[in-house]
C-alpha cells in the first residue's frame, strides 16, 4: 500500500516535470525559434534548398549593411530620426495631459483618455490608408513631418496613459510641503512633481520609441518610397528573396527593444501602474 | 560644509542635563544654564516677517547668562470667526481663537470635526468661506500658501524620496535664495538641533520613523517659521517612540519660543504637549483652556465623553418640595436617593429638568476594596456586576444599575453576578442638564 503510493507520488512527480518541461519547451520554441531561424539567416552565406543548415557563414552581408553608402544605415537613422522625433512630439503633449489628467479632477477625465486610445482600437489599415489620402491632400505623403505624426497619434495613448499614471501617484501632501517651505506653483512642480513622475514620463517615451521603430503599416501608406524606416527596409528585402538582408535588419531592430525593455523594467514601478486603473 | 570647530569642542547642551532612553536614543536636553560666550551663529533675517531662530543671551550680573524671556521669533496668530466650507457641507462654523506669541495649541477632536481642515486653512490649502487670518498683526487670509511663513509638518511627514536629507532640510532656504555657505551652516545647525549629525547625506528612504519626523520638523523649522502647524505628528509612530517625542516636541517648542498648532485626536497628548487646548465638535469650538480646565471642567457632555469621563447616569431631580429632600434618583431605577448638594452646581441645577452626570471610570470606587469615603462626600451606587477586564494595574468592572450601566476601576476583581456598591466622589462628578 505505502509502496504503491510512494510510486504513484513518484509518478506525479515525474508527470508535473514532465508537464513543466513541454510547456517550457513550446514557448522556447515559439519565442526563440524564428529567432534562431533570424540568427541563422544573418550569418548564412550559402544556403540552399534541401539542406537543414547553411552550407557557408560569413559577414559578407552584414559588411553590405553596414557599408556607409548602403541604403541600410541611411534607414536607420531615418527610422531614430523618426523615433525619437516622435518622442519629443508625445511628451510635449503627454506631461501637460497626463499632470491635467493625472491631477484635476476632471469631468471628462474617462472619454479623454478614450479619445487617445481611438488611434489604437481601430483597424490600422482602412485608417491609414485614409489617412494617407488627407496627407496627400495636405502634401504630407512622404514627408518625415507625415510619418512623425501618424507614429505620436500612435505613440500618445502610451505616453499620455503612463504619464497621467505618474502624475497620479506622486502624493499631493509632497507638493504641499514645497509650497508651504515658500516655492512657487512652477518651481514645485520644477523641483518636486517632475522629478518625482520623471521615471514614468521616460518609461512612456521609451514605449513610444520603441512603437515608432517598429511601425511598419502607417510608414508604409504615408511614407513610401519618400521615407524608408528600417521595418520597411526589412519588409523591402525580405520581398525581395534578400534573407540576409532582412536578418539582420531585424535583429538591429531587436537592440533597442530588448535594452529599452530591460530599462522599462526597472522604470516602471508597481504602485505606479497601479494608478493606471484610477 | 563642516562645522567650523572651536579649540574645545563646541556644544550648545553644555551644562544642560541630557536623559538618554538607550532604547529609542532620543536625546531630550533641560537646561540648567545656557552655554556661555558668543556661539550663536549671526542673527539671519529672510522672508515677510523676520524672525530670530535662537533665544537672544543676556548676562546676569553675576556673569551667567540666560535666556531672555520671551524673545520670540514667531508671532501671535489670530482666527477671526473663521469658516471653511467644501461645496455644501460646512466643516468649520465661526471659528475664534486667540493664539498668543510662543503658545502652543492643541486642536483636539474626533476625527472629521474639523481639525485638521483648520490647520490646513492657517497654511494656506483650504480657502476660507468667511472669516480672517492673522499672523501678528498681518492679515494672511488671501496670501497663497508659499508666502505665508507657517511652516507645516504634514501627518505623512511629506518628505522628498529624490532628495537627501539635508536636500530636504535645504529647500525652503535655496527657494529663500541663501547662498550656498548660510545654507549649509543652517542644515548643520539643524541636523545638530534634532539629533541627527551624520545622516545630511542619507536617503529619506533609509530612516526610521522618528528619524523621518525629526527630519519633517528641521524642514520646517529651518525657515524661520512665524508659526508651526504639526499635522498629527505622532500618528505614523510606535507608542514608546511617541511618548519620548511628546516631551522632545515640548522642549524644542518652549526652546525656541514657537508659536505652535498642533493637530491631534489624542487626549493624553493634547494634555501633555499643549498651553491651552480647543476642543472641536461637528465644526464647533467645544472648549477652549488649560489643560486641567477642559480635564477636571468641561463644559459641554461631549467635553466630558471625550476627555475620559464616559460613564453617563441620568438623574431625575429631588421631587419632594421641602428643603430636606435632596435626593437625585436614577432615571427609571428604585435605588437610593444620590446626594448631590455637595457639588457646586447641583444647586443650580435642582431647580430643572433631569440631569445626565459623567464620570471617570478611575474615579470611581467599589465599596470594600479601598477605603470608603464618607457619605455626603460621594454617592452610593448599587448594582450587578456583569462583566470585569484586567487591564494590567487594575481590574475594569461593568456594574448594571436599572437600564444603565457603568465601568468602575477596581483595585482586585470582583465576582460577576455579585452585587457591588459604587461610590463615586461628588468632586468627580460632571453634571449637565439633559437638552429636550
Amino acid at each position: 500500500m505505502s509502496a504503491a503510493s510512494l510510486d504513484s507520488g513518484r509518478s506525479g512527480r515525474i508527470g508535473k516535470m514532465l508537464i513543466r518541461a513541454t510547456v517550457l519547451g513550446l514557448f522556447a520554441f515559439f519565442i526563440f525559434g524564428p529567432l534562431l531561424n533570424l540568427v541563422l539567416w544573418a550569418f548564412a552565406e550559402r544556403w540552399y534548398f534541401p539542406n537543414k543548415l547553411p552550407s557557408q557563414f560569413g559577414f559578407s552581408f552584414w559588411a553590405r549593411v553596414f557599408d556607409p553608402r548602403g541604403n541600410a544605415m541611411a534607414s536607420l537613422l531615418t527610422s531614430v530620426g523618426i523615433a525619437v522625433t516622435t518622442v519629443v512630439v508625445c511628451l510635449a503633449i503627454a506631461v501637460p495631459a497626463g499632470l491635467a489628467l493625472g491631477r484635476l479632477q476632471l469631468r471628462w477625465r474617462g472619454a479623454i483618455m478614450l479619445v487617445f486610445l481611438l488611434p489604437s482600437a481601430f483597424p490600422n489599415l482602412p485608417v491609414y490608408v485614409n489617412i494617407a489620402r488627407v496627407f496627400y491632400e495636405l502634401g504630407l505623403n512622404g514627408t518625415v513631418a507625415g510619418v512623425v505624426l501618424v507614429h505620436a497619434a500612435h505613440g500618445l495613448v502610451l505616453a499620455v496613459w503612463i504619464s497621467a499614471a505618474a502624475f497620479a501617484a506622486v502624493d499631493k501632501a509632497l507638493e504641499e510641503a514645497g509650497r508651504n517651505l515658500g516655492a512657487g506653483a512652477w518651481w514645485c512642480f520644477l523641483t518636486i512633481t517632475l522629478p518625482l513622475a520623471a521615471p514614468g514620463i521616460i518609461a512612456g517615451g521609451i514605449f513610444v520609441f520603441l512603437e515608432s521603430l517598429d511601425e511598419f503599416t502607417g510608414t508604409f501608406f504615408v511614407g513610401v518610397p519618400d521615407v524608408i524606416t528600417l521595418p520597411l527596409l526589412m519588409f523591402n528585402a525580405s520581398m525581395g528573396g534578400n534573407y540576409q538582408i532582412a536578418s539582420i535588419t531585424a535583429l538591429l531592430l531587436l537592440v533597442p527593444s530588448v535594452g529599452f525593455m530591460l530599462l522599462v523594467e526597472r522604470f516602471l514601478k508597481p504602485n505606479v501602474m497601479a494608478t493606471l486603473g484610477r | 560644509m563642516p562645522r567650523r570647530r572651536h579649540a574645545v569642542p563646541y556644544d550648545p547642551w553644555q551644562g544642560t542635563k541630557i536623559i538618554i532612553d538607550p532604547a529609542t536614543r532620543l536625546h531630550l536636553p533641560i537646561h540648567r544654564n545656557k552655554p556661555t560666550g558668543n556661539r550663536h551663529k549671526p542673527q539671519v533675517r529672510s522672508g515677510f516677517l523676520a524672525v530670530r531662530f535662537r533665544p537672544r543671551m543676556r548676562s546676569r550680573p553675576d556673569g551667567t547668562v540666560f535666556p531672555k524671556e520671551t524673545v520670540t521669533q514667531s508671532s501671535g496668530l489670530t482666527l477671526d470667526k473663521v469658516a471653511i466650507r467644501y461645496g455644501e457641507t460646512i466643516v468649520l462654523r465661526q471659528i475664534d481663537l486667540e493664539v498668543r506669541q510662543g503658545e502652543l495649541i492643541a486642536l483636539l477632536g474626533s476625527s472629521g470635526c474639523g481639525k485638521t481642515s483648520l490647520l490646513r486653512a492657517v497654511a494656506g490649502f483650504v480657502p476660507l468661506a468667511s472669516g480672517r487670518i492673522l499672523v501678528g498683526d498681518a492679515d494672511i487670509t488671501h496670501l497663497p500658501a508659499e508666502r505665508r511663513q507657517c511652516a507645516m509638518m504634514f501627518q505623512s511627514y511629506a518628505l522628498w524620496p529624490h532628495m537627501t536629507v539635508a536636500q530636504n532640510i535645504a529647500y525652503g532656504l535655496r527657494v529663500r535664495k541663501w547662498t550656498k555657505d548660510k545654507i549649509a551652516a543652517r542644515v548643520d545647525e539643524m541636523l545638530h538641533l534634532l539629533q541627527l549629525e551624520g545622516y545630511g547625506e542619507r536617503s529619506v528612504e533609509q530612516l526610521s520613523g522618528g528619524q523621518r519626523q525629526r527630519v519633517a520638523m528641521g524642514r520646517a523649522l529651518a525657515i524661520d517659521p512665524a508659526l508651526l502647524l504639526l499635522d498629527e505628528p505622532m500618528s505614523n509612530l510606535d507608542y514608546r517612540i511617541r511618548l519620548e517625542l511628546r516631551h522632545e516636541i515640548r522642549a524644542l517648542q518652549q526652546r525656541l519660543g514657537i508659536t505652535t498648532l498642533y493637530v491631534t485626536h489624542d487626549r493624553e497628548e493634547a494634555l501633555t504637549l499643549a498651553d491651552r487646548i480647543v476642543v472641536l465638535n461637528a465644526g464647533e469650538v467645544a472648549q477652549i483652556g488649560a489643560p486641567e480646565e477642559v480635564f477636571h471642567r468641561p463644559a459641554s457632555p461631549f467635553v466630558a465623553m471625550f476627555m475620559g469621563a464616559d460613564n453617563t447616569l441620568e438623574l431625575t431631580p429631588p421631587t419632594g418640595a421641602g428643603a430636606f429632600d435632596r435626593s437625585w434618583r436614577l432615571r427609571g431605577g428604585d435605588g437610593p436617593g444620590l446626594d448631590l448638594s455637595a457639588h457646586p452646581r447641583a444647586a443650580a441645577l435642582a431647580g430643572g429638568g433631569n440631569i445626565r452626570l459623567h464620570f471617570r471610570s478611575e474615579a470611581a470606587h467599589v465599596a470594600g476594596t479601598r477605603n470608603d469615603i464618607p457619605a455626603g462626600e460621594a454617592i452610593q451606587l448599587p448594582g450587578a456586576v456583569e462583566q470585569i477586564a484586567y487591564l494590567g494595574e487594575h481590574w475594569r468592572c461593568r456594574v448594571r444599575m436599572g437600564a444603565a450601566n457603568i465601568w468602575v476601576d477596581t483595585t482586585t476583581p470582583l465576582t460577576v453576578g455579585t452585587t457591588a456598591i459604587v461610590q463615586v466622589p461628588v468632586s468627580a462628578l460632571h453634571l449637565f442638564p439633559v437638552s429636550t
